[in-house]
């Protein structure tokens, strides 16, 4: 009688890991970028140095947008804001892993 | 010390109620220290608004302040309304909380003749019944000073033809030092890492445009200012609380301090 071995060649190996999307580092970042500076926001004196990142990142924005789109409201810039803070906090989780 | 002589201040909420209550007009406090008169601009007119003297019963200068000129800058109005319940050492404050008031209502820019604030051309008459009874009112209390509050929504030379977190002054006399001197204070408070919204001088105002601030330095050569706010990620609290402070420093410099300074947090 012979063994059957199980195969190593199954497909679970290449599967994505969506951690490198979703993962916890991912969440820790994006909150570190948005959170101080969301409650800066809310009350100008809680502004603190955490909140720093956040306030360049959407003072930047709005500068670059005030001479492309003038006609939008600066709140608008939350929006792309939080895709920008979600996009650096994947790179960031990314290098950390490495 | 002179006894309160508050005319129906109560009557000013009712008289301007606006339909969303965060930028309906208040009432103000008068501080009971103080003689506070209330009177009427275009009386029995739809564009009638309040104006109060705030008398100190030292002689001292005059100082006039203006909000609501434009009626969706609520820094403006709110402070002007505090500002009504200061108690001065000496002197006496000319305030008209609610220049336009209808567009204060509104909580719009603009009033039914327009932009109020384009309607001073210097050299010539006011240009509608509103503008000129604000300046016939500025040119009877001929003040030492006149502050004009105002918001923007970007900042100076940061953002885009937007005008926030600068005081302009009147190329008058030494308005342009008091600006800077101001503008020194104020820095001190905003946050340090804001590093965008620290205030900065704004071009001399010497009638150049119709505004009324401009025309008093080129008509009357009298010292005033433009206090540019910003809603740019402050508060509307912060936005009244930095509208206070900088109206407090720049009136000190013309001799109208306070009895108890604004506090700062």
């Amino acid at each position: 009688m012979t063994e059957r071995t199980p195969s190593h060649s199954q497909p679970d190996d290449i599967s994505p890991d969506w951690s490198v999307l979703t993962g916890p580092r991912v969440w820790v970042v994006f909150g570190a970028i948005t959170v101080p500076f969301a409650v800066g926001v809310t009350d100008t004196r809680l502004m603190t140095p955490l909140a720093a990142p956040g306030y360049a990142l959407m003072s930047a924005m709005t500068i670059v947008g005030s001479y492309l789109t003038p006609q939008y409201t600066f709140w608008l810039y939350w929006i792309p804001f939080c895709v920008c803070s979600y996009v650096i906090s994947v790179v960031c989780a990314a290098i950390s892993r490495n | 010390m002179a006894l309160a002589s508050v005319t129906a201040i109560g009557a000013a909420v009712g008289e301007h109620g606006g339909a969303n209550a965060d930028t309906a007009p208040r009432s103000p406090s008068p501080s009971e220290a103080m003689t506070v008169d209330r009177q009427r601009l275009l009386p029995g007119t739809p564009q009638e608004t309040a104006y109060f003297e705030i008398d100190s019963g030292t002689d001292g200068p005059t100082g006039f302040v203006l909000g609501g000129v434009h009626g969706d800058e609520v820094n403006g109005y709110r402070a002007a309304e505090d500002i009504v319940g200061w108690e001065l050492e000496r002197g006496s404050l000319v305030v008209v909380p609610w220049a336009n008031k209808i567009a204060v209502e509104r909580n719009t820019r603009h009033g039914p003749d327009g932009d109020l604030n384009r309607k001073f051309p210097a050299d010539a008459e006011p240009e509608t019944d509103l503008a000129r009874a604000i300046w016939e009112l500025l040119r009877e209390y001929d003040p030492a000073v006149v502050l004009d509050l105002h918001r923007s929504r970007g900042i100076y030379r940061t953002h885009n033809k937007w005008v926030g977190q600068t005081i302009f002054p009147t190329a008058v006399d030494s308005a342009p030092a008091d600006a800077e001197s101001a503008i020194a204070y104020i820095n001190g408070v905003i946050p340090r890492t804001m590093w965008f919204h620290r205030f900065t001088k704004g071009g001399r105002l010497d009638g150049a445009n119709p505004m009324v601030v401009h025309k008093a330095g080129a008509d009357l050569d009298t010292p005033g200012f433009i206090v540019e706010l910003t809603d740019f990620l402050v508060d509307l609290d912060t936005q009244i609380r930095w509208t206070k402070l900088i109206a407090e420093q720049l009136l000190a410099r013309y001799g109208l301090e306070r009895r108890s300074p604004e506090i700062d947090t």
